[in-house]
């Protein structure tokens, strides 16, 4: 019964088995490629119907009110929003699945949030600019991230996870979304993002985590520079 | 002082992959202490409360038996001591002495623990190096045993 309760107390748990990308009956949603493999689990994984919480520090203070997220580097024009004004940019759906460097996967997820494109967009990134850092409210934290991804049609700095807002402990108010990637580059408690032209590590990254983490090359993914 | 052993560190094997700023990290979590030869940093017996890392020189690892030393081991620069014992709770299983002027960086049982908890990669380098020292002192006792053996044949 015990056990049973704690089922119900976590809304997070999965009960079903995954829908296939077109079961998932979401107008205008957008379809993670990796959603459509015959196996989904890349290699070296396993699925789990939870949503474990991982991170380096814990869940940051993050005060809503004086929240900005900016973006600059190699751009045209550097950005600034307050969450109001975030929440008034182009709001994109992504259907995807998440994976954790840590060996669990968890499919069938519905992100919304405003499209990495869309902020590339606004802040005119200049054609030198082939890697991103995304920083977050936690203690210095960031990661980086290939150009090419973060642009991917699937990524997003998502604010709602299956239709609801996403709580602390998973990166609210708003957090990264790079499905394609291993979930650390997902950057929880996003803050902003820089556009660079040389690659830079990031926190994890400093510490022999793969400069990009793909989950689907390398035999068993990118997880580490070391062996 | 710090940034010279944060590019030292990056060198050992056990930290491949780390740049300076990740090996920085390291460092701030504990404590770098230089040690005169002769000087005993671990006491067989001793409650295991800190791991160390040896930045330079070299460590003897060492039992007092009978009112002898018997060395064990040596242990030089990138060579963790004392993890065992602290991540299963017993006391030091030898003791630690500089053989030469030796510096290392000594971290608490909670930061240590802490490092492991937050980073699986670490912990997976650091369990996995352990285990093979463990598995690599059997075999040695096996040796040994297969040849008290032969000679008392």
């Amino acid at each position: 019964m015990s056990f049973l309760n704690s089922l119900i107390k976590d809304p997070k748990y999965q009960t079903t088995e995954p829908r296939k990308p077109e079961e998932v009956g979401e107008p205008d949603v957008i379809i993670s490629p990796d959603t459509r493999r015959e196996n989904r689990i890349p290699p070296g994984q396993t699925r789990t119907k939870k949503w474990p919480v991982l991170d380096a520090h814990g869940a940051p203070p993050v005060d809503l009110a004086t929240w900005r997220f900016e973006a600059d580097g190699l751009v045209e024009q550097p950005l600034e929003f307050s969450l109001d004004e975030f929440m008034q940019l182009p709001v994109v759906k992504v259907y995807s699945d998440f994976h954790c460097v840590t060996r669990w996967s968890r499919l069938d997820n519905i992100w919304t949030g405003v499209p990495t494109r869309e902020i590339a967009r606004l802040a005119g990134v200049k054609p030198e600019a082939k890697f991103v850092v995304a920083a977050a409210y936690d203690y210095g934290w960031t990661t980086n991230v290939p150009i090419e991804y973060f642009l991917n049609e699937d990524s997003l700095f998502a604010f709602l996870h299956d239709g609801a807002p996403i709580p602390p402990e998973h990166g609210g108010p708003v957090r990264l979304i790079i499905p394609q990637l291993y979930a650390w580059k997902s950057a929880k408690w996003v803050k902003g993002v820089r556009f660079l032209a040389e690659d830079q590590a990031g926190f994890w990254e400093e510490g022999g985590y793969h400069m990009r983490g793909n989950p689907w090359t390398s035999g068993d993914g990118e997880r580490f520079r070391w062996s | 002082m710090s940034e010279q052993y944060a590019e030292l560190i990056t060198t050992f094997p056990l930290f491949e992959g780390f740049t300076a700023n990740g090996t920085k990290r390291l460092i701030d979590a504990g404590e770098i202490k230089a040690q005169g030869a002769g000087h005993v940093l671990l006491k067989e017996g001793d409650s295991s409360d800190f791991v160390l890392l040896v930045l330079s020189g070299t460590l003897e690892v060492f039992v007092e038996r009978g009112g002898k030393n018997l060395v064990l081991t040596e242990a030089n620069p990138g060579a963790i001591l004392g993890e065992l014992a602290m991540l299963c709770g017993i006391p030091r299983s030898a003791s630690v002495r500089a053989k030469t002027d030796s510096v290392v960086l000594e971290w608490p049982d909670e930061a240590f623990r802490t490092l492991l908890l937050r980073d699986p990669s670490l912990s997976q380098r650091i369990l996995g190096q352990a285990l093979r020292t463990l598995v690599e002192k059997e075999k040695s006792l096996i040796d040994s045993l297969v040849k008290a053996q032969s000679a008392g044949a």
